[in-house]
């Protein structure tokens, strides 16, 4: 759904109103949290695809090497090419490509997934903002609830 | 004071806030579907972008259960872009049941208001017509 930019006036709110408001602004910062870890952990594979792909248009056919069968085994191989590799792109679709286009298409990615960090990093630091001003009201309005008491 | 009139006024209460409770349910079933879609849409236009980037001779694959099988990007990408289309039309159609959900809600909120309103009023006649007798 787009948010739906609104102002409220906070003099204008009841207390547990403000309450309420901060608890969802608090949450939807947890969200975001979240989101900004899961695009960082992505960013991070993509880069480290990256990298095996140069390392590997490098290497020469026959090439021997050690492959992973689990993190802990690995059994002998060769390099059988390193003309060209699959790339899996979503939705179950792979696109052969030379390694080279493969860091490309990496980098693009990576670069991609800092974009939206940018853009999430720009909205967490908003709502921080509008979270402060809610505390701050609060506080004048504790503090002149116990002034009138 | 008809007892019966105050009871049938709160079972008709129940009943509007029952729906009005199953309309909440049927909004978060929307939100949800409506994520689902937006993540797919997020998804597919991705691979769009990169099919689109391809040459015409480029090997493109798509895996069906366990196999991968060779498609013609050409095809490939009319497929993802009908994909997209029909997103976008689902898109489209969770919009405006939202819409009217939204409607409906608010009609029910302001019918269950003045409902409360009126039992409250008539609790109140007949206490005090208790108190007066």
């Amino acid at each position: 759904m787009p948010p739906q930019p609104q102002k409220i006036d906070l003099t204008t709110l009841e207390p547990r109103h403000l309450v309420a408001l901060k608890e969802q602004i608090e949450e939807e910062l947890q969200n975001f949290a979240q989101s900004s870890i899961t695009l960082q952990k992505a960013a991070g594979e993509f880069g480290t695809s990256g990298r095996s792909l140069e390392s590997l248009s490098e290497q020469k056919e026959g090439q021997p090497m050690l492959m992973p069968l689990t993190s802990s085994v690995y059994v002998a191989a060769e390099v059988a090419s390193v003309k060209t590799v699959l790339l899996d792109v979503g939705t179950g679709y792979y696109i052969e490509k030379s390694p080279k286009e493969g860091v490309e298409y990496c980098r693009r990615k990576v670069q991609m997934l800092k974009d939206s960090l940018d853009k999430i990093g720009q909205i967490m630091r908003d709502k921080q903002q509008q979270l402060q001003i809610i505390n701050t009201e609060y506080n004048a309005r504790a503090r002149a609830q116990q002034q009138r008491a | 004071m008809d007892v019966a009139k105050m009871e049938s006024m709160k079972q008709a209460f129940q009943t509007e806030a029952n729906a009005y409770k199953q309309l909440q349910a049927d909004v978060a079933k929307n939100h949800t579907a409506r994520q689902q879609f937006i993540q797919q849409q997020q998804e597919n236009d991705m691979v769009l972008k990169e099919l689109e980037m391809l040459e015409e001779d480029a090997n493109v694959y798509k895996l069906i259960g366990p196999a991968l099988v060779k498609q013609d990007p050409v095809e490939a990408k009319s497929n993802v872009s009908k994909r997209l289309e029909f997103i976008r039309g689902e898109l489209g159609r969770l919009d405006s049941q939202l819409k009217n959900y939204e409607e409906k809600q608010q009609k029910k909120g302001q019918q269950l208001a003045k409902m409360q309103t009126d039992i409250q009023a008539l609790t109140q006649s007949a206490a005090s017509a208790v108190a007066q007798a």
